[in-house]
């Protein structure tokens, strides 16, 4: 179900397969909501009640916003609920969000980002997720539209056996074009997981900087984080800086971390060329080769779709 | 079908000096023939094959490549495949992500399209390359990778043949395809080059042993040394050389 917010006009209440979606005049009255939340008016707080799984994901989609924007987004899913949300963004201007998941336990999360804005228009986006026992919550973020764009994501796994996977796209191609990623993953409990995938392709003179940091606190013992950032430049110009670090106060812990930055494999070019392909559909081969295994991380067919229809729409350009 | 004529190449070292690695080159391949270049290491014969399949990088001094009567020089690779010219490299590229049906797929109708045929559509295209995968002894499964991701020594030069079986060339050139190869897939990649021998089909075979030669018998032999073709003969001058090595050849360009 696709929720549209049109020029910052958030629609007050919906209703889904029996969750509640409320914008704030109607949550201010909900006493479940934590009091910290009441910031903004700009607020859509979504509450998934216990045992409920959502079939179908839910779609904020934000367009044409055409002055500065501030949104601000609850997710509480409550114990043993599943959710699918897709937030996705088309604005002219500046955007600025943020959001909040809660996973208590044993709950499954599936957050999917898609930053398509404007290539004259800024993004600053915060996420923060706070996950309790058994949980699971997977992120998915595609950025590749604002003419510059900042992403803070901060995970806290507080207790034993929750798991946060971190993947994420970023095709730049403007030459103004900026990227910052600044990414904590604090593991609080024991026998907590995360992982990290986050991969670049840089075109002209853009330029990404990538922050990924694990900590792992004292009591996190037998946990595993991996991390890892890969770059591709398509140009002398581009700039990519990938900054991973560890810091490590557990013992027995399994932590990984790595990180590239390449250019196409000329021996690989000219293997596809020989064979008949011309230089700009081998290009377009070996670019999508190295996305690739990013991509296919992504296993909702709905969201699939929207990612591939936003880099169709890329590659035309 | 293919003349080069008074070629002379060299590339930069590392420490950007140049090095000559071929120093006039004369090679004359009629429609039909199979020529065998050996030659000890280093001696330019992969220099020579990548150079016919247009790879970047080599400073050409002199000299002309003419095939089908037209100078190739300055065309691009996928230009010289298009014409039907095809190298089966040396050490196959491994390129994770890109599936191998697809890429086949892909330069098959690339060649089609560029020689003015239609293009094969997806069921055509599976029908041939089940039979052609038969031929060289691979299990389907391969289809389904990435090229030459994680294939065995073997089974990349399996796939090499694959791909020249495919995208059946004019003018096959195989640098080195049997190095590394046990018996068993020596035989089938000679299988494949016999299986597409015909009159108006030309194959280059580089090799620094006589053994593949034995499957696949050349018309020419010719033998490279430091960038220049030394000896020319028939097929019994692989035997030769296989008896006496290359030492007596070399001292006579020493000599010489």
């Amino acid at each position: 179900m696709t929720i549209t917010i049109l020029n910052g006009k958030i629609p007050e209440k919906f209703e889904v397969e029996g969750v509640m979606l409320y914008a704030l005049p109607r949550a201010r009255e909900q006493s479940i909501f934590p009091k910290s939340v009441f910031s903004d008016n700009n607020t859509l707080f979504l509450y998934i009640p216990k045992n409920v799984r959502l079939e179908k994901p839910l779609h904020f989609l934000y367009q044409n916003n055409s002055k500065q924007y501030f949104s601000h987004h609850v997710i509480i899913a409550n114990e043993n609920s599943e959710l699918t949300l897709l937030e996705e963004y088309q604005n002219n201007h500046a955007m600025n969000v943020t959001t909040e998941i809660y996973a208590s336990k044993n709950a499954r999360v599936h957050f999917a980002k898609i930053q398509n804005e404007n290539s004259s228009a800024t993004h600053d986006a915060s996420l923060s997720i706070h996950q309790q026992e058994e949980s699971v919550v997977n992120v998915f973020s595609l950025s590749n539209g604002a003419r510059s764009a900042r992403e803070l994501i901060k995970i806290n796994l507080h207790e034993r056996g929750a798991e946060c996977i971190l993947n994420g796209f970023y095709p730049l191609k403007n030459d103004e074009q900026k990227l910052d990623y600044f990414i904590d993953v604090n593991h609080h409990a024991k026998h907590t997981r995360s992982e990290m995938l986050y991969k670049g392709i840089l075109d002209k003179k853009s330029k990404s900087n990538f922050r990924g940091k694990v900590f792992v606190h004292q009591a996190a013992k037998h946990i595993t984080a991996h991390q890892s950032n890969h770059h591709l430049l398509l140009s002398k110009e581009a700039e990519a800086g990938s900054k991973p670090e560890l810091e490590i106060y557990a013992d027995d812990v399994k932590c990984t971390h790595g990180a590239t930055v390449g250019q196409i494999d000329p021996d690989a070019l000219f293997y596809l060329r020989a064979r008949g392909l011309d230089e700009k559909e081998s290009m377009k081969l070996l670019t999508a080769a190295f996305a690739a295994d990013v991509l296919d991380r992504m296993k909702n067919n709905f969201i699939k779709n929207q990612i591939n229809m936003t880099l169709a729409e890329y590659c035309h350009e | 079908m293919l003349q080069i004529k008074n070629l002379h190449a060299s590339i930069q070292d590392e420490k950007q000096k140049s090095k000559v690695i071929l120093r006039g080159i004369n090679l004359n391949i009629k429609p039909g023939e199979v020529h065998a270049i050996m030659g000890p290491n280093g001696s330019g014969k992969s220099t020579l094959a990548n150079i016919l399949a247009g790879r970047a990088g080599y400073d050409i001094s002199q000299g002309e490549i003419i095939f089908d009567e037209k100078n190739i020089f300055t065309l691009a690779p996928e230009e010289r495949a298009a014409l039907g010219l095809f190298l089966a490299f040396q050490y196959p590229v491994e390129i994770p992500g890109v599936n191998n049906m697809y890429f086949l797929k892909a330069a098959l109708n690339s060649l089609r399209k560029q020689r003015g045929l239609n293009e094969l559509d997806a069921m055509d295209f599976l029908t041939l390359i089940k039979n052609k995968i038969k031929e060289v002894c691979l299990n389907e499964s391969f289809l389904h990778r990435a090229v030459n991701e994680g294939f065995s020594g073997g089974e990349k030069k399996r796939n090499e043949v694959l791909q020249m079986l495919m995208l059946e060339p004019r003018l096959a050139i195989l640098d080195e395809t049997d190095s590394g190869l046990d018996i068993d897939a020596l035989q089938t990649v000679a299988k494949g080059v016999n299986s597409l021998r015909s009159e108006n089909r030309s194959f280059i075979i580089v090799t620094h042993y006589q053994r593949l030669l034995d499957y696949i018998v050349p018309d020419v032999v010719h033998v490279m040394v430091k960038g220049k073709i030394i000896k020319t003969g028939g097929k019994e001058l692989a035997l030769e050389l296989e008896a006496k090595g290359y030492g007596w050849l070399e001292e006579q360009v020493v000599v010489s």
